[in-house]
Order: C-alpha cells, then sequence, then structure tokens
C-alpha cells in the first residue's frame, strides 16, 4: 500500500464518524434507555412504543404528504420556469440563473419572523385561510408554502442548468419543422431531461420528509403540535422530551424507511 | 417573486411598530426608515463579537475543508483498485445521509467520544465526503508525469500536494472552501445543540435563540408583539449578511461549479 493512500484516513475518519457510527448507533441505542447517567437495556421496548406511538406513526404519514405536496407545487413551478430560462442567450441566461441562486441561500430560519407573523393564528393577513395551531392539514399546507417558497427557485435553476445542456441542434430542427418555443421545451427539451428531473424529484421528496426548521418556526415549539414530519418528532422525542433511547429507535426505523426509497431510487435511476 | 419575502423582512426590519398591536399593511413606511432594531441587537446580543466568532470559525471550516478535499482528492487517485472501492463506499454512504436524520444518535457519540461542544462543530465544518470524489475527478485530468517527476527529484506526497496540486486546483479548493464556509453559516440545529455558551456561539444560533426565545429582554419598554417583529425581522437580516458576504466573494467559481457541473461534454 502506497503511503499517500494513509492521506485518505482523515476523511474515512470524519466519514465514519459522522455517518457510518451514528447509523449503527442508531439501532443499537434504540435498545436502551439513555440518560447518559444509568442507562438500561430494555430490548425491543424502545421499538415497540415507537410503532405504537400515534404521534410518530402520524409524522412518518406528515412526511409522505409533505413530500408530495412540497414536490408537486415545486416542480409544477420550477419546470416551466427552468425550461425557459434554458433558452435565453447564454450571457443572460448565467446572470439568471445566479439570480435564481440566491434565494436559496436563505435558510428557513432567517424567513421564520416573516412566516410567523403571516400564519399568527390570532392577528396574522391570513387568518381564516390557515390556522396552523389547531388544524393538522392547515398546518402542513402552511408548512409546504414555505418550502416551496424557499426552493422553487434553486430548483428551476437546476432545470435550466439540464435543459441548457440539450443541443440546439435539435431545438432548431424541431423550430425549422414549424413546433414553437413551447412546444419544443415540452416535447424536445423536457423528455431529454426527464431522468435527471426524476431523480430531482426523488431527492425533493426524501428532503421534505426531513422538514424541521419550518415546522419549528410554525408549531411555536407547541407540544400540542401534530403536524410535525419524522425528523421533527424525532428531535422533539430526544431533545424536548428527553427520551434519547426511544429518538434513537425512531431514527432507526426512518433510517430503514429512507434506505428503501434510495434503493427505489437507484433502480428508477438504472 | 422569490425576493418579495426577502424585500419584506428586510422593510419590516428597518420600521417601528411600536404603536401598532396588529399587522397592518401601512406598517410597512418607506419614509420612516430607522436602524433602531439592528442598534438594539449590537447592544444586547454583541452582535459584531457574534460575526467575529462566526467570521473565526467559519475560516477554519473553510480553508479546513478546502485543504482536506485536495488531500483526499490526491488519496484516491494514488489508491490501489480495492481500497479505493472502499473509501468510495464509506465516502457515499456519508453523502447519502443527511445529518439531520441522524442528530440524536451522532450527539450521543460525541458525548461519550469527549467531542461535544466546539470541536463538535469545527469537525463538521470541516468534514468533505462528495467533495474528495470531485477531487479525484478532476486530478484524473492531471498528466501522470507531473507527479512521475516530482517523485524522481525526491518529493514527497505533502511537497506535491502543496507545491502542485494546490496551485493547479486553485478552482476546486475555492469552491469547496465556499461551499463549506456558507454550509456552516446555514447550519443551525447541529451548532445550537453544541454551542450553548453565548460567548462561543454564532450568528445563526444567537439570532435564531433570540427569534425563537428571549425576545422579550431586549424590549425597552414593555412587550409589544409588533415591536417584536421588527426585532426578529433584524436577527433574520443580521442572519443573512455573513451568507451573502461569502457567497458575493466566491459567486464567479460558486457559481462555474454549479452551471457547469450538469452539462455533459
Amino acid at each position: 500500500m502506497k503511503r499517500s493512500s494513509l492521506l485518505i484516513l482523515p476523511c474515512l475518519v470524519l466519514c465514519l464518524m459522522f455517518s457510518v457510527v451514528p447509523m449503527a448507533l442508531s439501532a443499537v441505542a434504540g435498545l436502551w434507555k439513555i440518560d447518559f447517567q444509568d442507562n438500561v437495556f430494555v430490548g425491543v421496548a424502545n421499538y415497540v412504543k415507537a410503532f405504537r406511538d400515534p404521534r410518530f406513526m402520524g409524522s412518518l404519514l406528515n412526511g409522505l404528504v409533505y413530500a408530495i405536496l412540497c414536490v408537486a407545487g415545486n416542480f409544477s413551478i420550477a419546470i416551466p420556469l427552468g425550461l425557459a430560462v434554458s433558452d435565453l442567450p447564454k450571457g443572460v441566461r448565467r446572470k439568471v440563473q445566479t439570480a435564481l441562486f440566491i434565494p436559496g441561500l436563505i435558510i428557513g430560519v432567517v424567513m421564520a419572523p416573516l412566516w410567523r407573523m403571516v400564519f399568527n393564528p390570532v392577528n396574522g393577513p391570513l387568518v381564516g385561510i390557515f390556522n396552523v395551531w389547531s388544524n393538522r392539514w392547515s398546518a402542513i399546507a402552511a408548512v409546504s408554502l414555505i418550502v416551496i417558497v424557499g426552493s422553487v427557485s434553486t430548483t428551476a435553476m437546476s432545470v435550466s442548468v439540464y435543459a441548457a445542456s440539450v443541443g440546439n441542434e435539435v431545438r432548431e430542427a424541431a423550430r425549422m419543422d414549424g413546433a414553437s418555443n413551447w412546444r419544443v421545451r415540452w416535447s424536445i427539451v423536457l423528455p431529454g431531461i426527464a431522468n435527471v428531473i426524476v431523480i430531482l424529484m426523488i431527492l425533493g421528496m426524501i428532503g421534505a420528509t426531513q422538514i424541521w426548521e419550518n415546522i419549528q418556526t410554525i408549531s411555536y415549539a407547541r407540544p400540542s403540535f401534530t403536524s410535525g414530519g419524522p425528523i421533527w418528532e424525532i428531535y422533539d422525542t430526544g431533545f424536548t422530551r428527553i427520551q434519547y433511547g426511544l429518538a434513537c429507535a425512531k431514527t432507526a426505523i426512518y433510517l430503514a424507511a429512507f434506505g428503501l426509497i434510495m434503493l427505489v431510487a437507484r433502480l428508477v435511476k438504472r | 417573486m422569490f425576493y418579495i419575502p426577502l424585500v419584506l423582512i428586510v422593510m419590516i426590519s428597518l420600521n417601528d411598530w411600536s404603536q401598532y398591536q396588529v399587522f397592518d399593511l401601512k406598517a410597512i413606511n418607506l419614509s420612516k426608515l430607522t436602524f433602531n432594531n439592528y442598534w438594539l441587537l449590537i447592544r444586547a446580543k454583541s452582535l459584531i463579537r457574534l460575526y467575529i466568532t462566526t467570521a473565526g470559525f467559519a475560516f477554519v471550516s473553510a480553508i479546513g475543508g478546502g485543504i482536506l478535499t485536495v488531500v483526499s482528492g490526491y488519496a484516491l487517485l494514488r489508491m490501489g483498485p480495492f481500497l479505493k472501492a472502499v473509501s468510495i463506499a464509506i465516502i457515499a454512504m456519508a453523502t447519502a445521509v443527511p445529518i439531520t436524520v441522524i442528530i440524536i444518535p451522532l450527539f450521543i457519540e460525541m458525548h461519550y467520544l469527549a467531542l461535544s461542544g466546539l470541536p463538535a462543530v469545527l469537525l463538521k465544518g470541516v468534514m468533505v465526503s462528495g467533495g474528495a470524489v470531485v477531487a479525484w475527478q478532476y486530478f484524473k485530468s492531471v498528466p501522470q508525469g507531473y507527479f512521475d517527476s516530482a517523485t524522481i527529484d525526491g518529493a514527497n506526497s505533502l511537497q506535491i500536494i502543496w507545491h502542485i496540486l494546490i496551485p493547479i486546483s486553485k478552482p476546486l479548493f475555492a469552491m469547496m472552501a465556499i461551499s463549506n464556509g456558507i454550509t456552516f453559516c446555514t447550519d443551525y440545529m447541529w451548532q445550537a445543540l453544541n454551542l450553548i455558551n453565548p460567548k462561543m456561539q454564532t450568528v445563526v444560533v444567537s439570532m435564531t435563540n433570540t427569534m425563537i426565545g428571549s425576545v422579550f429582554t431586549l424590549l425597552a419598554a414593555g412587550d409589544n408583539g409588533m415591536l417584536r417583529t421588527n426585532i426578529e425581522m433584524a436577527a433574520g437580516v443580521a442572519m443573512l449578511i455573513p451568507m451573502v458576504l461569502i457567497f458575493f466573494a466566491g459567486r464567479k467559481q460558486l457559481m462555474n461549479f454549479k452551471l457547469e457541473g450538469g452539462i455533459k461534454e
């Protein structure tokens, strides 16, 4: 083995420390009741409790709803916008793509006060339309709207990058045959990047199940809030209700579901 | 449309709504702008110290991540096939699972390794996973003769990295450094769990805690709901400034990577 190969060790140690070990630990730690002083082995009790917890099972369903709503809302705007941007002259296109990228830098917590004001169930401007404290589905719709507004510009930028890589010769040939611009985008460009769009959608759905800060914003940390996704529920179990073992068991269950989705994504990609 | 929320936040942060009890569009007044909310944050939350702390940690994260990227990419380039396959499998696993998913077991692991607190934050900041593979692909285009000549002249691996690879990989180094820096500035959850001491907190942790929790202590007179909104908006803008500065400092390298990365040759 070449000595230069040893230079990979720092990277591998960090990857193991921050990913592989915690994944394995979540399954093992789920067998314990953990309070960092008197850890007690409880076997599969945490896993049974997790499967019987209506809030956790509800959060998995909420995650699925978030995934569908966020991806549907996001891509229904991002795809036509990205396709339109991809047709711009190169210099203008780069400037527009940069302008689309910047809003994506703004993390959820920066927008949090604005959304809390907008969705305030007592005196916000949308009182009567969204009731985020007492209606589960209203709260899910509100959080989904926040996610869509925050991510649609970056998604449109990604779509425009991939759409721009579809050759001009094919587009020009279609235009010479009398196709309109939107016909070319819909029938030539979009099928050409369909595989990439599907991968982006799957990654978007996975990301939507991991929404945390936007839910934290809307929930005002109320314990009765039932519209949280899986990650919010796991965080709440571990750091608010101080049940680390149960939170690890829930993490292991979520990782199993996550692994299944990644496997499906890999099969779709092939 | 995408910039409307940001513009609203900035305008509201520059207004004084102490006379309003409920939201009113007339409250957004462009002719009566004030920096009072920002002065309040500077005095009550030591905003300048927060920026200095954030800049220091972000710098360590950016430079450390850039160096680790180049070093790891070189190691992958020089490795045999079996070790390369194992290393890439571990890196792929780390890239595939976001840390938010495994935050609880990771927190427990750091506690038992006695790395909780600042070490946990800095180690996560310098961590590069997918970047190592990107660097490996980047270095594949470097003619093998460069490394062979340097080896014949007696250079060791570190000298090859310092004198050959880093100079030719400046765009890659810059892109990874900027990407790591921006990621550091936006990582609230892990920093909030580990940076408990207010003197060690970054601007994203302190300002988010301001928004979620103890804004009441900042108010000079009484509990006014809408004035609190102004301060929360100012906290949001304060959080945004480091990210925007890093982005504009390196936008050429970052956008070149983002915009060319998807194009197939």
